[in-house]
Formats: structure tokens, sequence, C-alpha cells
């Protein structure tokens, strides 16, 4: 991460007596490792522990509902990803991430600073009203979005009806649904990274704003070239935790189509996101060991991609090393 | 899919209840497994056992009844009100730690069949229990038979027949038709001297059951393992082709399903002359809302037929049973209840719905002969077409619907694209839906 602000680049000599310094110091708990005790166990038992778990019931073959520990070797793999819906999930939510993800990210950034750009009464208001729809929780709010997208009963509907669309399939309909899934998560989850963002530009020093300023930056340079170099690592992190959290989407598929269902409109597969695919063999087949094989593939993506991200930006390099 | 509790709730209202099944589902975790299964009915039978009865809100009112009549039995009754939509995932998760099991079941026919196959291996073969007697007096009773099991007993029917409007039908001079081809003529007629009128719809999934179940086009019939499939029959393309031939004129509804506050507004609008509808239509949907007030307007058709075919045949939609566990520790008492709300009139002689059991259709007859919303008594008509239920269709242990949807009926009605010419994507899609589900399929004779 460049920094403008200089910092001194760190002795390499005193690494190994700082090391075995801090290897003689672990025998004894240190308050920070105290502190990250309720991250681990939550970590273990509702991530590593399962993961384990999915990856022995992966093998595992399910002849009459119960499971027969190593019984099928590789075949759940290949039954998982041969399956002829495997494909179309993966482009669904391919397409998917490459829409909301930038989407994401841009928007955040762009309002943020844009907020911050001119701070008063209306930046705070407008702050607030950004968060609130953070606080309806993730399923109420694809019931919310059903409102909203439903053109005979939206408050959108003049929108709506000017585009063409009268009923809700005309609005939901297969081609569509990538980009009401962004408007959805983006409605939802762009309040509180608005307001995290607008809390990193608001840690940024006076003199530094005040400096740009007597050098002639306007506001979009100051924007641009001063503020956000400054919160970069805000919008990676944002960038890791939108790309983790879309690609495992299945709230919103899964809820309308199951409604759709119900009352005739089909327009989203059951098994349209990977996620949905892996739920589908688990609970409409019996296939817990393909369903396993889906989940696994999920994490195994989830960590190339973080650990891509990661290295790309030095995310996790400290300010001190950072130069 | 599940459309039996819908009844009179809109559209909006049933949200709430799914958004409730999705939240649970999401957080359900697989346990622990290990243990074997077991095949027929549980070996150590205890009569004092007591067993759990999974319902729905509405079906209370069954369990009430049983108590009342048995009211020694009354304590051995736990009722357990769930989403039944959840009940072949369930059962799959109790397979896996060998417990925990319901011992009788309400759900329909599609979420039978979906425990029914060797993993989920859940229900009791009730033929030994259920007299031949018994069981001839029921209707639809096909979807019970899996593999020559009778695997549950049927509460209600949902049975199409030819909802029409009989005032103005005679206004407008019009007979009603009794076969497709004549509802195809009648549909024209319609086009040309009373634009604006629907004689039916072609906006949701429901279609596939509406015209090609109840036009014998055969969707998936099973057989053992087999199941046979044949989108490409003349008795499905003759079915298309009547939709594509009507579909332009706009007597049929393309905008608004059954569902749709559109529909709603046809029906207070007068502008419903026909409609093909499941017998619980009439009292969930047309009353109070298609029709603000009763008034003698609704008559029943009988299902319509081919003019080529010897007999007439018809779908459903929704209709549901009873399902007995292989697992229970108490067959005697689990079977005796649901023999009792199957066949006692004490319960379904007075239910929203049309009994399976005909003697007892016969009692709930009195519930809807003096209602002032039909024009004439309808009784009779849904009670010939609770008899031609298709007996060649097989429910299936996948969603037929969706796929009908995303396929045909969502690019024909935004894009234009004929009916016809979407029954083969839609054949693909079936065919790749049943082999995943470990059906042998084949295209050629049943």
């Amino acid at each position: 991460m460049d920094t403008p602000i200089a910092s001194p680049p760190a002795s390499t000599p005193a690494l190994p007596k700082e090391k075995s310094r801090s290897r003689r110091r672990r025998l004894f708990p240190r308050v920070a490792d105290i502190f990250v005790l309720p991250y681990v166990l939550f970590l273990l038992v509702f991530g590593i522990l399962p993961g384990v778990y999915a990856l022995v019931l992966s093998f595992a073959s399910f002849p009459n509902g119960t499971p027969q520990y190593f019984a099928a070797g590789l075949q759940n793999f290949v039954t998982a990803y041969t399956d002829f819906r495997f494909g179309t999930a993966f482009a669904n939510v391919f397409q998917f991430l490459v829409i909301s993800v930038p989407f994401g990210v841009i928007g955040v950034t762009v309002i943020a600073l844009l907020i911050h750009a001119r701070t008063g009464w209306f930046s705070h208001l407008m702050r607030t009203i950004y968060f609130l729809p953070g606080a309806v929780a993730g399923p109420t709010v694809v019931l919310l979005a059903l409102f909203m997208y439903d053109p005979q009963v939206s408050p959108f509907r003049g929108l709506l009806t000017a585009l063409g669309m009268q009923t809700i399939v005309d609005v939901i309909q297969p081609g569509h649904i990538s980009l009401l899934f962004t408007l959805l998560g983006f409605f939802v989850g762009a309040g509180g990274w608005i307001a995290i963002f607008y809390g990193g530009l608001q840690g940024i020093s006076h003199e530094l704003l005040e400096a740009a300023i007597i050098d002639g930056a306007n506001g979009w340079q100051m924007a641009l070239w001063v503020k956000l170099p400054l919160i970069q690592r805000y919008v990676v992190y944002l960038f890791i935790l939108t790309f983790a959290g879309n690609i495992q989407i299945f709230t919103e598929p899964q809820i309308i189509s199951i409604s759709f269902s119900l009352f005739g409109f089909s327009t989203i597969s059951p098994t349209w996101s990977p996620n949905q695919l892996s739920y589908y063999f688990a609970f409409s087949i019996g296939n817990f060991g393909a369903a396993a094989a889906i989940s696994l593939l999920m994490v195994a993506i989830g960590l190339v991609g973080a650990t891509l991200i990661i290295r790309a930006t030095g995310f996790f390099r400290t300010d001190a090393a950072a130069g | 899919m599940h459309l039996l509790f819908l009844r009179a709730r809109g559209r909006y209202a049933s949200y709430a209840s799914i958004l409730k099944l999705v939240v649970s589902c999401g957080m359900l975790l697989a346990a622990c497994g290990g243990g074997s299964s077991s095949s027929g009915a549980s070996s150590n039978q205890n009569s004092n056992s007591p067993i759990t009865v999974w319902v729905d809100a509405d079906r209370m009112t069954a369990i009430k009844d049983f108590e009342q009549a048995f009211p020694d039995k009354a304590s051995l009754i736990k009722a357990v009100v769930v989403d039944r939509n959840q009940f072949p995932a369930k059962v799959l998760l109790e397979n896996n730690i060998n417990s925990g099991w319901p011992d009788v079941v309400f759900a329909e026919p599609d979420l039978v069949a979906q425990v029914s196959d060797a993993a989920h291996h859940f229900p009791l073969d009730l033929s030994p229990y259920v007299s031949a007697d018994i069981q001839k007096n029921f209707a639809g009773l096909d979807a019970c038979r899996v593999n020559g099991k009778l695997v549950c007993l049927r509460n209600d029917l949902a049975q199409y027949v030819l909802w029409y409007n009989a005032p103005l039908m005679q206004q407008f001079g019009y007979s009603v038709p009794t076969t497709w081809e004549d509802y195809q003529a009648l549909g024209l007629r319609v086009a040309k001297e009373h634009p604006g009128y629907i004689i039916g719809e072609f906006a949701d999934a429901f279609t596939l059951d509406e015209y090609f179940w109840g036009g014998q086009c055969p969707l998936h019939q099973v057989t053992g393992d087999t199941l046979y499939t044949n989108l490409s029959s003349p008795k499905c393309t003759r079915m298309a082709q009547l939709l594509d031939t009507l579909l332009p004129t706009g007597v049929l509804s393309r905008k608004s399903g059954y569902f749709d506050t559109g529909m709603t507004t046809l029906g207070n609008e007068n502008k419903i002359l026909m409609l093909p509808g499941p017998s619980w239509m009439a009292e969930a949907l047309f009353k109070g809302t298609y029709y603000k007030t009763a008034n003698h307007q609704l008559a029943a058709a009988a299902p319509l037929k081919w003019a080529a075919d010897t007999q007439a045949y018809t779908g459903a939609l929704g209709g549901a049973a009873w399902i007995v566990s292989n697992h229970t520790k108490n067959v005697q008492l689990a079977v005796d209840f649901v023999k009792w709300v199957t066949t006692s009139p004490v319960y379904l002689g007075h239910a929203a719905n049309f009994p399976a059991y005909l003697p007892t259709a016969d009692v709930w007859s009195q519930t809807i002969a003096n209602d002032p919303l039909f024009a004439s008594n309808p009784y009779p008509v849904l009670k010939q077409a609770a008899q031609e239920l298709d007996p060649t269709y097989s429910y299936v242990r996948f969603d037929d619907r969706t796929i009908f949807g995303t396929t045909v009926v969502t690019p024909v009605v935004t894009s234009g694209a004929t009916i016809s010419s979407k029954l083969a994507d839609y054949q693909a899609q079936l065919v790749a839906l049943a082999q995943a589900q470990g059906y042998q399929v084949t295209t050629t004779g049943p």
C-alpha cells in the first residue's frame, strides 16, 4: 500500500531476534491470544469442523439414506462436477459476480467519497439514510424486493411500466436476474460499508487535506489522489468480502424460486447458483456426498480468490513494512 | 408447488410462510450419521406408544375431531404443525441420525413420491391395512400407488373442471363446450364477438396441469424406476397447437395467472367467461376474489375431451394425502388415525376441499349445495371429474412445473414464441432432471 505518509523502513536484521523472543513468550497466553480465542473457537466449530465433516461426507455414499463412509471413492465428485446443471450454475454465479462485485465496490467508494466531499447536515442525513436498509435482515429484504420488482404494486411501477414491464415475470426474467440481485445486495449491504468508509475518511488528518487544498487540489483531485489511496485497504477488504459473499448467493434465488413456484411463475431455476445445486443434491436427491463435493469446491474457490487478492494488494502487510 | 394450503390467501400473504421455510432450510446442518435402515413396519410395536402427526394449521381440525371421537386415544396423538415442504429433507436428516421420524404426515402426492424412493425410504405400505372395499371408494388413489405399494391415503382432490359464468354464456348465446375442439371454436368466436373476455389462461406454469396433464399428454409415467415421457406425442402437440391458435386472439389471459391481481380484476369486471380450474377454485378464488358478490354466476362443466378420444381425462392442482411412516412404533394407531380422517364424514364431510373418499364426498356436497355462488350445483360434475383423473399420470420426485415455466411459459409470454416450438426444450430439461433423480428415461412406449 502506498501511503503518502513516509514510514521508516523496517530494519530487517532485527527480525531473527524478535522471532526467538516471541517464541519464548508463546508459553504464556498473551492478551492478544485471549482476544483471538473466541474467534478461533467459532472458526473451529462453525468453519473448520463442518469443513472436515464435508470432506469426510464427500467420500461417503448414501445407498439407502444413511451414510456409508469412504464407500463412494471419487464418485460424488464425478456426479457433482459432471451434473448437467453444474456448468449453468457456475456460469450464473460468474455473471452475477462480474456485475455485482465491481458495482458494489465502485458504488460504495463513490458514494462514500461524495458524502465526505462536503460534510454537513446533508451528508450526515444521507449517510444515515444509506445505512437504514442494512437494518433489514437478509431474507426479509428478498420479500421487500419482490414487492419492489412487481409492477402491479411497486412504488417504482412508473419506472417499470415505462420500461415496458407489466408483470413481475417481465421484471424477474432470466436475463435480468444478476442485475436484480446486484441491486438488492447493494441496497442492503452498501449502507454499512459507506459508514465504514466514511469513518476511514474521517480518520485522514486535517493537515494532509489542508496541504492538498493549499497545493491547489480541487474536490475531484482530493477524492481521487488523496483520499482514495488512504482508504485503499478498506476497498480491498470490501472487494474480498463481496466476492466471498456473492459467490455463495443462495437466499435470494432460493426464496424467489420457491415463492414463485407456489404461484406458478417460474423464471429462476431451483438450481440457479452452485449453493442451490448443492442444497438440491442434499435435500432433494439425498446425496449429501455430491453436495459436500460442491461445497468443497466453493471453499477452494473462496480460498484461492482471497489469497490472490491479498497477494496482489499486499493486504496483510503492516504499515511498518509497507514503506 | 404445493397448493393445497393456498386457499383464499393471496400471493403476498404467503410470502411470509415461504420466508420462514427458507430461513429454517438454510440453517439445516447435516447431523452425524451412522446406523442401519429398517424395511417394512418397525418390529417392536407398542399399542400404547404415542404417535407424532405432522400437519399444517388448517389440518389441526382433523386432530381435534379424531380426539373427540376417540377420547381414549387423545393422549397418544402428538400433533406438530410443520412446513411440509421441508418434509423430504427432514426425512433424509432423520435417516442420517436413524431416529426422529414422524409417524404420520399430511402431504401432497408429489412429496409422497419424493419420500418413497430408496434414499428416503419412508412410507409404510398400507395395502395390508386398508381393505379393497375402502380402496375402491377412493378417487385419485392412483397417486398413492408406487411400485405396487399403497403408500398413502388421499385426503382431498383438486381435479380440474371447466368453470364458466353461466349467465354470461346464456347472454352471449353460447353453449358450453364438451370437447377441446368445441373449446377452440368457441374461443375464436369469443375473440371476434366479445373481445376482452377470456376462456382460459396461459400466464403461469399451472398451465402444465391445466392443459397438458388434462389432455393426457404423457408427461411422465413411471413403472418401477423407468420413466416414460414423450412431449412429441400427438396427445401433447394437439394441445400445443390449440393453445398456439388461441393465444394470439387474446381469449387466453397471458398477463395474469390464477393468483395475479390481473385475474382478480378480470373477474371483478366479469370478463372471465370460462376458466379451466381445480375443484377448490370455486370457494378459494371465485368466491370473494374473482366475484365480489355471490350471485349465482358460477357453474362447472365436465373436463373437456378430445373428439377422437373415447373418454375425458383430467389433471389436478393440489390435493393432499396422509402417509404413515414405516418406522412407527404404533402401526395400529397410525393406520387407524389415517383411515379415520380420510374416510369419516365427521372431518372431511365439512372441510373446505373435495374429499377423495367418495361416500364422504356425498356428505360434503351439502356444504356447497345451497351456495349462492353457483348457478347450478357443481357437485355432480366435480364427482365425475374426480373419477376421470388420468390414471397414467405419475407423480415424480422432481419439480416438473418450474421447468415448464422457465422453458415454455416465460419465453412464450415474454417473447412471443409458440408453445409448439418450446416443447422440445421442456422435454430436454425434464429428461435431464429425471435422470439426475435416478430414473431410467424412455421416450418410447410406457
